[in-house]
């Protein structure tokens, strides 16, 4: 819209002062072409109406005594004419108009100009001006040192699969057949193999601090599939519930975890691992058998901590619980351990696994009675199991549960090892918290 | 719509940039290298003026002979008895009242003393007017000891800034505008002025001509603030506060006017006293982030206290006045612009730092010392707007300019870069 078209419609409100200058700005006109078209127009309002306008004139002109140029605003004609005629070279423009006698015009504010009549030849952005944000002045620029900076998945897991490849030789010291195994065990399941790099680069990323050192072992733990299948795989005398339980575990991730999936998880890892490992939990206990699959694992890795804690790592409480409700065992810094301890370990945990195993048998008779009926093979097993113990405190273990769940009536041979139990698992709970 | 013409610009500010900020050092360093370099320039002068027969001599070698003819160049130590005096003012706190500050600690008995590197001696004879002279200024004084161990002075030479490139024509007549003391905070007190100015700039006012050779604009500090901020023993931090909102608003104003004008013609804005900027002499160009729009377009850019740019072979030098503003607090000249002439023949720019002046302990270099003579020497935040064209020996031409405060004048000077011609141009708006 023109400023003559704003004019004649009566768009623009004289009863506040009206400054030529806002004018130029809002029509993209030269001053001199806002000059004549509101002088035009106030001329003829004038002219018609009783109307009357007061205008502020623009009066430019060197000073007599030479001492500069003069910009000066002077209000009314006859003020013009007196500063017409005391400037020399003299001229004269509009410079605000509004209506004489009405409101008091507000204070003025400054406003920038915007319009520029002569400008700059080679006006130019300055580089990077505009595609450059800067929030409070800081650059997101990665930082050396201790920063955590985010990086693309891919950059992630290049390092995760290195250092898995360099897990690889700790396993092949404890003995072939291990070695075997957990290599199998890798080729299959690619996840879990990613996981175990993500520990890894975990690890490498939160070496020190308790804390880091809290979270950073559950996701070491993730390499140790094929080290907590050592027992099982040595022995070949674990129960068909463990069998299936180890045959279960790299299946149920390889089912339900999609590579991409694996990868989002690997990202939510590098945020915030113990997150992670409650989200492993939530996802893979979605069925009945694998819940008992679970409890079967917890505590298999709860009689393996008990065992570990003394030697390595002490245990608090916390941490217990979230090994519990973690999928994983510990780290595999066991490797150093000897031989004997080793050994003592796996027997424990058969033994731990012959007596879960035959809690599953365990019901209510008739009477009211809860009885516990073993199937021969795990009760072969477990004496086999018992007789293969050397020390008390591996006996002890395996004897709370029986004691437990066996009925009165049952008089089995678990119920003689279980009359035996009251004194060792006193000794068993008391030799745990003395090394806790 | 007409565009504004090209022309060649370089900045020289380099030197008044700091790569360090180290403050711990003293300032003697810097002294000395001030005397050691004009010592170097001004030798050569000396013996031109004065010959090779008379001996240029350190006041250690006199040894207190009497009648020894011979040139001294040392640096002028003025004791004066009102002179500023941290010490004094630590003691006074604990003991008296604080005495009134005074406008001007000049008095006619006010000692003046040679120093060199070594030595020192007071000077006298008709050639030394003690009242002009500052602490800090470097000269050759030829004369004689006599038996009261006075130095009697029968002429004195100054470095007189240098030499001057001679300023060829250039094809394209240029002009600077010089503009300070903006004081965005008392703003709303003149806005029909600024209103002006800035379509002055722009050429809106039939001016289009004059406003297309109209090449640069230089904002000669206080863009922020005019005054120091007021200090109030109570509630010192809400008021501090306060005036932190104040100021912060203040620069982003001052960023949209100085994106408005940098579309219309280059705009170099400098720190003031009083703007929000580093104290110490040279002040450092205003951060980047300070002005995010204006920022953006290369026509716009922040530059150090003092400056130096060269504009069509026009060298410009100048500051926001604290040098001149100084001057006039101890020593008896009567105007700023006096005061600016002084400095430009004393061949500094702020010879009173780091004695009564806030100065950056610079261990290495004096950048202060005007090696060359400019052609526009300008100080900004002035009372009132003088100029002089300031020919000295060689015929050297130099325009001083004192920029008047806007705030206090609504004026702004007008340079032609060409002919060194110097105008005031003022907006005002008549009382209603």
């Amino acid at each position: 819209m023109s400023l003559q078209q704003a004019l004649d419609d009566c768009l623009i409100d004289f009863d506040r002062r009206v400054l030529v200058t806002d004018l130029l700005e809002k029509y993209k006109l030269t001053y001199k072409e806002a000059h004549e078209t509101l002088e035009a127009h106030i001329k003829e309002q004038e002219r018609a109406n009783t109307n009357k306008f007061e205008k502020r004139f623009l009066v430019h002109g060197m000073k007599a005594n030479g001492d500069g140029e003069l910009y000066t605003i002077v209000q009314g004609e006859d003020k013009l004419k007196e500063w017409l005629d005391k400037l020399q070279n003299s001229q004269s423009q509009l410079y605000s108009v509004e209506i004489a006698g009405g409101s008091k015009t507000a204070a003025p504010i400054f406003k920038p100009m915007q319009h520029v009549e002569v400008k700059l030849a080679k006006l130019e952005q300055r580089a990077g001006a505009a595609t450059k944000p800067v929030a409070n002045g800081v650059d997101h620029k990665p930082l050396n040192g201790n920063a955590v900076t985010t990086k693309p998945a891919g950059v992630k897991v290049e390092p995760t699969k290195a250092t898995g490849s360099k897990l690889e030789p700790t396993n092949s010291t404890s003995s072939k057949v291990e070695s075997t195994t957990s290599t199998e065990e890798q080729k299959k399941s690619s996840p879990t193999e990613q996981k175990g790099g993500k520990g890894k680069a975990a690890v490498a990323a939160t070496k020190k601090g308790s804390i880091n050192s809290f979270f950073s072992a559950a996701p070491a733990g993730k390499a140790q599939p094929p080290k907590e299948t050592k027992p099982a795989a040595a022995s070949k005398a674990a129960s068909g519930s463990m069998e299936n339980f180890l045959k279960k575990q790299p299946t149920s991730s390889e089912s339900k975890k999609s590579p991409t999936e694996s990868v989002k998880k690997e990202l939510t890892a590098a945020a915030n691992t113990s997150v992670q490992l409650f989200d492993d939990v939530e996802s893979e206990a979605s069925s009945d058998e694998e819940e008992k699959l679970d409890k079967l694992r917890r505590k298999v890795v709860g009689s393996g901590d008990e065992s570990d804690d003394g030697g390595t790592k002490p245990t608090t409480s916390k941490r217990r619980r979230i090994s519990d409700s973690e999928d994983e065992e510990q780290p595999q810094k066991k490797s150093t351990e000897t031989q004997s301890k080793q050994q003592q370990q796996e027997e424990e945990k058969e033994a731990m696994d012959v007596d879960a195993a035959a809690t599953n048998e365990t019901f209510l008779d008739d009477d009211g009675f809860v009885i516990t009926v073993r199937p021969k093979k795990q009760t072969q097993a477990a004496a086999a199991a018992t007789k293969k113990k050397t020390s008390p405190t591996a006996a002890a273990s395996s004897a709370p549960t029986t004691k437990k769940k066996s009925p009165p009536a049952a008089a089995t041979k678990a119920g003689k090892l279980a009359k035996e139990t009251p004194k060792t698992k006193q000794s068993n709970i008391s030799s745990f918290f003395t090394k806790k | 719509m007409a565009n504004r013409i090209e022309c060649s610009y370089e900045n020289l500010s380099s030197s008044f940039l700091l790569q360090s900020s180290d403050y711990q050092k003293q300032f003697c360093h810097l002294y000395a290298h001030r005397l050691a370099e004009m010592t170097r320039l001004l030798k050569p002068l000396a013996q031109s003026k004065w010959g090779e027969d008379i001996p240029i001599m350190k006041l250690c070698e006199l040894r207190g002979e009497q009648d020894v003819h011979c040139i001294i160049i040392g640096t002028i130590y003025k004791h004066q008895a009102h002179k500023p005096s941290i010490l004094r003012d630590i003691s006074e706190e604990n003991q008296l009242a604080p005495q009134p500050q005074r406008q001007n600690y000049s008095e006619p008995g006010d000692k003046v003393i040679l120093e060199d590197e070594l030595q020192r001696a007071r000077l006298q004879g008709e050639h030394i007017t003690g009242r002009n002279l500052a602490t800090g200024i470097v000269c050759a004084v030829k004369g004689g000891t006599d038996s009261d161990g006075y130095f009697n002075v029968e002429d004195m030479l100054f470095y007189e800034s240098g030499p001057q490139k001679s300023l060829t024509a250039s094809k394209p007549k240029s002009k600077l505008v010089l503009v300070s003391g903006l004081d965005q905070l008392q703003s709303h007190n003149y806005v029909d002025a600024l209103n002006m100015f800035q379509y002055w700039l722009s050429g809106s006012f039939s001016n289009s001509s004059d406003a297309a050779s109209t090449v640069r604009l230089i904002v000669a500090g206080n863009s922020v603030r005019n005054t120091a901020v007021a200090t109030v023993p109570t509630l010192q931090v809400a008021r501090s506060q306060a005036n932190a909102n104040d100021t912060v608003q203040a620069v982003s104003q001052l960023d949209s006017w100085f994106a408005a004008w940098a579309q219309a013609l280059h705009v170099d804005v400098m720190p003031g006293a009083f703007d929000p900027a580093n104290f110490m002499l040279p002040q450092q160009p205003f951060h980047k982030c300070m002005f995010p729009l204006a920022g953006k377009l290369s026509s716009f850019q922040a530059v150090p206290n003092p400056y130096s740019c060269r504009v069509n072979n026009a060298l410009i030098v100048g500051t926001a006045g604290q040098n001149i503003a100084d001057l006039l607090r101890s020593t008896g000249l009567e105007s700023s612009l006096e005061a600016l002439r002084c400095t430009l023949s004393w061949g500094h720019i702020a010879p009173t730092a780091p004695d009564t002046l806030a100065c950056y302990p610079y261990i290495q270099s004096d950048p202060f010392i005007m090696k060359q003579c400019p052609h526009v020497y300008f100080a900004g935040n002035c009372e009132k707007f003088e100029t002089e064209l300031l020919v000295g020996s060689g015929g050297k031409q130099t325009r001083l300019v004192c920029v008047p405060s806007f705030s206090k004048t609504q004026s702004v000077a007008l340079v032609d870069l060409e002919t060194l011609d110097c105008r005031e141009i003022k907006f005002q708006v008549e009382a209603e």
